[in-house]
């Protein structure tokens, strides 16, 4: 296929991020919609997997583009694990949702604590264990 | 009269937009646009921009990205010039920028990239 280099880096840019045994979305998307699964592997694959931005600064700013366009929860809910995972602090995320309020306004930045506070907590969980 | 809140942001304010751009927007300050001029001043660039935990090179990819997502033109040619003074590359820039067509779409990463292209011609004039 037409994707090139990209989709074939999807699945490890993917478990770089993701909790051990989650399924990639293109998987789950497979069925109903495998046009969107390749463009999703293929953005995990081609985008975040190049050179030239480390990961835990990519994460950062996806949790910040996400915090600021809203309605993106569950997607928000990942991508706090996956800055976790790429090496961003606690501190960090919480300073990059901060930064957030500046320029899409308080509530947002607000809405997207209240999700970083259960993963967090998750987190903190399973750093006790 | 002794201000530190108001020096602290001014300081971290003239540290990223440069002195050249905060002479400017101060020059330009009505009495219309003066309280939001002492907002940002204490606002993003003292209470946010100046804290710690966050670098300023990755607070400069997170608010670019935002901006591009938003499509918040004019800050976002403002916040290029900024990244390039916290020690982006125009590389690290257009990473940040191709990042985002992902996440907010390809159109909002399109017109982010053209202003980020306009910004950096004119750093090399």
């Amino acid at each position: 296929m037409s994707a090139g280099s990209g989709a074939g880096r999807g699945i490890a840019v993917f478990r770089r991020i993701a909790p051990d045994g989650a399924v990639p979305p293109w998987e789950a998307l497979a069925d109903l919609a495998p046009g969107l699964a390749e463009a999703a592997e293929h953005g995990l694959g081609a985008v975040l997997g190049r050179p030239g931005l480390d990961l835990r600064t990519r994460q950062l700013a996806t949790i910040c583009v996400l915090a600021a366009l809203g309605g993106a929860e569950p997607q928000l809910e990942f991508h706090i694990g996956g800055a976790l995972r790429a090496g961003a602090t606690p501190r960090e995320v919480v300073e990059a949702l901060t930064q957030v309020s500046l320029y899409a306004g308080v509530p947002r930045a607000i809405n997207a604590m209240a999700v970083a506070r259960r993963v967090l907590a998750a987190h903190d969980e399973e750093e006790e264990r | 009269m002794a201000d530190p809140a108001y020096d602290e942001g001014m300081a971290v304010r003239r540290a990223v937009l440069g002195d050249a751009h905060v002479d400017r927007a101060i020059a330009n300050t009505t009495e219309l646009t003066a309280p939001f001029q002492d907002l940002i001043t204490r606002y993003a660039w003292g209470a946010v921009w100046g804290r710690d935990g966050l670098d300023r090179r990755t607070r400069s990819c997170v608010t670019l990205a935002v901006l591009a997502a938003l499509r918040c033109d004019e800050e976002l040619a403002m916040h290029v010039r900024a990244a390039l003074r916290n020690g982006l590359t125009a590389d690290e820039i257009g990473e940040v920028l191709l990042h985002t067509a992902i996440y907010a779409g390809v159109p909002a990463a399109n017109s982010a990239l053209a202003i980020a292209q306009r910004v950096l011609a004119e750093g090399e004039r």
